[in-house]
């Protein structure tokens, strides 16, 4: 096909350039467009925009409809741009002309088919595209607003959840738990009482129910057989329930509450239609409430072990007591008394300086003997172990009083029996020679002698007989084993005399004597101990030489034996102490302590006392009353 | 009356013989359990005072060992409750007086009495 063949049109305002070019070509530009068949359609793009056929020519020409750009006016309206670009690049003169004819052809008809077939797919396919995606998007909008519906819902349950788990971190004890699960489950109507089975740190089993608004605690018998999940309307569990809280027992909801601790089961009585809600209400709600009863066991169990320990603690007869560096107490139990941060010595001995022997200034772990409250303490004191640092000190007091005591007293009696058996001894060796001497006296006495010695005869007579009386006395003294006797209170008492003579050799002494005797039932060598007390008490009290009297009397039914001295005096609060054993204020070794604490019992035992009354730098009298013994007097 | 003193005690020998010689009576003394036993068997006593506590041989062992004899015999002791008479009659003895004597004159007129009645 030669390129003149190519039917041109060439619309109004083709530019001249173009139609020169063609015509150089050899192809001829017609301009009536009711020709024949156009291959080609030249045109400005105004002009063919205005063509009303150009609709015509574009289905029958496909790309063929050409625009000549101008520089103002925009695009061009065919379809295939990219030839047309090339066309108009190019230029007509630097195209082949066989190529121009092809390519015109082939273009035509080709592309007009295939075009109008793709069209034609490509528009089911849309339409269908867009089918499905309406259908695609009316189900989404709809999912869409089912599930923010949805979501409100779970969020709500979810609040729900977290307010109730966090409810739950709120309580400590089981009642407060108790009490919540009931206001929390009333939003279930149907939901009858709640019930707790539970062992208690201490051992024992206990029931928690409700009695109206009242939560009651009752001891009850072996668990039922322990759930491992939720268990429903269990027959066991019904009888169980009725056995103990004496009532018939609803349908039932058992929940194991406990997952480490000892057993712990929720009963739940219902008369719930339709049980699918609560339970899973429940089920959601049930890691959060077995971990709440776990932690609430265990702070019971803490609270139980330490309110035993602190039983215990206060149980102890002996007072215990932790301090402070300071001496202050951090803890004490009851014996002690309890005033934490009061210093120990204040507390404990009501002084306000350490007590004499302070464990806490010895080493640790030595036992010290303390005296307060009347008794003899050994107080052990240790640091404690852990609290090296902060010098917490533990206390321990023990009361030795009695033991010390009874082990004074066997020391005292141990010498006492050591003394007798030398009393024994001297008076045997003593009264040998002596009989003797009175004896021979006594029959140098029958001769016939002058005056005067026989009246020196009767001196040394005289005298032998005071020697025997001397250790007849000491001899009942120092053997202690005197049965109770009636004696004249005052005879008793001059007996005893001769035995202190060296006691109050450097003081005056006065002595009144009742006038009538005072008859008391006595062991008489006890009371001879106690006036041996009494007197060297005296004795050592006057330093300086001082005045002794002795004096009985009686009044009303009571015999009275008063020893008073001019010495030194006691202040009150030694006065107030004199009778407590092992007070002394003797230097260590000049006393036991026990002489007065000894006499005043054995007054006590014979239904007497002794009385005490003094004055600094005056003097002190000792008064001892004995009941008048009536029958023999 | 035939009259053995055993007493380690020097004065108590002198004084009571020298009671008992006053009486008329014939006085021998020993200074010890051996001595007083070697007297005893010769002297043949009626009366024999007889200390207990005394060196070398004590008084009831003398007793104990003399055998028969016709005397009568009374313990001594300066250790009162050490023997009774009670005891000191199971030992053999007549009777028991305890040291110091009190009144030595009445003690030994006493003592004649008895034993004359005794040995009656």
């Amino acid at each position: 096909m030669n390129l003149s063949d190519l039917q041109v049109l060439g619309l109004a305002g083709l530019s001249s350039k173009l139609r020169a070019q063609l015509v150089d070509l050899g192809i001829a530009v017609h301009e009536n467009p009711d020709g024949p068949q156009w291959d080609l359609v030249l045109g400005p793009a105004s002009a063919i925009r205005q063509t009303r056929q150009i609709t015509k020519w574009r289905e029958e020409l496909g790309t063929v409809v050409w625009a000549e750009v101008d520089s103002t006016e925009d695009s061009v309206h065919v379809l295939n741009t990219g030839d047309v670009d090339r066309f108009i690049s190019e230029g007509l003169t630097e195209l082949q002309s066989d190529l121009l004819q092809v390519q015109a052809a082939a273009w035509g008809r080709r592309h007009q088919r295939r075009l109008k077939q793709d069209l034609q797919r490509q528009n089911t396919e849309l339409s269908a595209m867009a089918e499905r995606l309406e259908e695609l998007v009316a189900e989404r909008t709809g999912d869409m607003q089912r599930s923010k519906s949805e979501l409100e819902a779970q969020t709500q349950r979810v609040q729900r959840l977290v307010r109730f788990v966090s409810d739950l971190s709120r309580w400590h004890h089981v009642d407060e738990l108790m009490i919540y699960l009931r206001a929390e489950f009333r939003m279930f109507h149907e939901l009858g009482e709640i019930t707790l089975y539970w062992r208690k740190p201490t051992g024992e089993a206990e029931l928690v129910f409700w009695q109206g608004h009242q939560l009651i605690h009752r001891e009850t018998g072996p668990p039922p057989h322990l759930p491992l999940s939720i268990r429903m309307n269990d027959r066991v569990d019904q009888v169980y329930l009725a056995t103990y809280l004496k009532r018939p027992a609803g349908r039932t909801i058992t929940v194991p509450l406990s997952v480490d601790s000892p057993p712990a089961i929720l009963f739940l009585e219902h008369g719930l239609k339709e049980t699918e809600r609560f339970l899973q209400h429940l089920q959601e709600r049930l890691q959060a409430l077995q971990l709440t009863w776990e932690r609430i066991y265990g702070e019971q169990e803490a609270f139980e072990s330490s309110r035993q320990w602190e039983e215990v603690f206060d149980t102890m007869v002996d007072p215990v007591a932790v301090l402070n560096r300071e001496f202050r107490v951090v803890r004490a139990n009851r014996s002690f008394s309890q005033f934490p941060g009061v210093q120990c010595h204040q507390q404990w001995a009501d002084r306000d300086s350490h007590c004499l022997g302070c464990p806490l200034e010895s080493p640790p772990g030595s036992a010290q003997l303390i005296q307060s409250r009347g008794r003899l303490w050994s107080v052990y004191s240790n640091r404690a172990e852990q609290d090296g640092a902060s010098g917490t000190i533990v206390n321990h007091y023990v009361d030795v009083t009695e033991s010390k005591r009874l082990f004074e007293q066997s020391i005292q009696s141990e010498k006492m029996a050591s003394l007798g058996l030398l009393a024994g001894h001297i008076a045997h060796e003593l009264n040998n020679p002596l009989t003797g001497i009175r004896s021979l006296a006594q029959v140098l006495m029958m001769e016939n002698l002058p005056t005067t010695t026989s009246s020196d005869l009767k001196e040394v007579a005289s005298a032998a007989e005071r020697c025997e009386r001397i250790i007849q006395n000491f001899l009942q003294f120092s053997q202690g084993e005197s049965e109770p006797e009636t004696v004249d209170l005052s005879e008793l008492v001059q007996r005893t005399l001769p035995l202190l003579k060296t006691a109050f050799r450097e003081h005056r002494t006065e002595f009144h004597w009742s006038n009538e005797p005072l008859m008391v039932r006595v062991q008489p060598h006890l009371l001879q101990q106690v006036v041996f007390n009494l007197v060297s008490n005296a004795c050592q009290a006057m330093p300086d030489r001082g005045l002794l009297s002795l004096e009985t009397r009686r009044e009303d039914d009571v015999a009275v034996l008063a020893v008073r001295d001019t010495g030194i005096g006691m202040a009150k609060d030694v006065l107030s102490r004199i009778f407590e054993p092992f007070f002394t204020t003797k230097k260590e070794g000049e006393g036991t302590g026990l002489g007065l604490s000894l006499s005043q019992r054995i007054m006590r035992r014979f239904g007497g006392d002794i009385k005490v009354s003094s004055q600094i730098g005056e003097g002190s009298v000792f008064e001892v009353q004995l009941p008048i013994h009536a029958e023999k007097s | 009356m035939k009259v053995l003193i055993v007493d380690d005690e020097p004065l108590v020998r002198r004084s009571l013989g020298r009671i008992f010689e006053r009486f008329g009576d014939e006085v021998r003394t020993a200074e010890d359990g051996v001595q007083g036993l070697e007297m005893w068997r010769q002297f043949h006593p009626d009366l024999v005072l007889l200390d207990v506590l005394m060196p070398g041989m004590s008084g009831p062992e003398v007793l104990a060992s003399v055998g028969k004899s016709k005397a009568t015999v009374y313990l001594m002791s300066a250790f009162a409750g050490e023997t009774d008479t009670t005891r000191a009659r199971d030992m053999g003895a007549r009777g028991f007086i305890p040291k110091p004597f009190g009144d030595v004159l009445a003690l030994v007129e006493t003592l004649r009495l008895d034993t004359n009645r005794h040995s009656r």
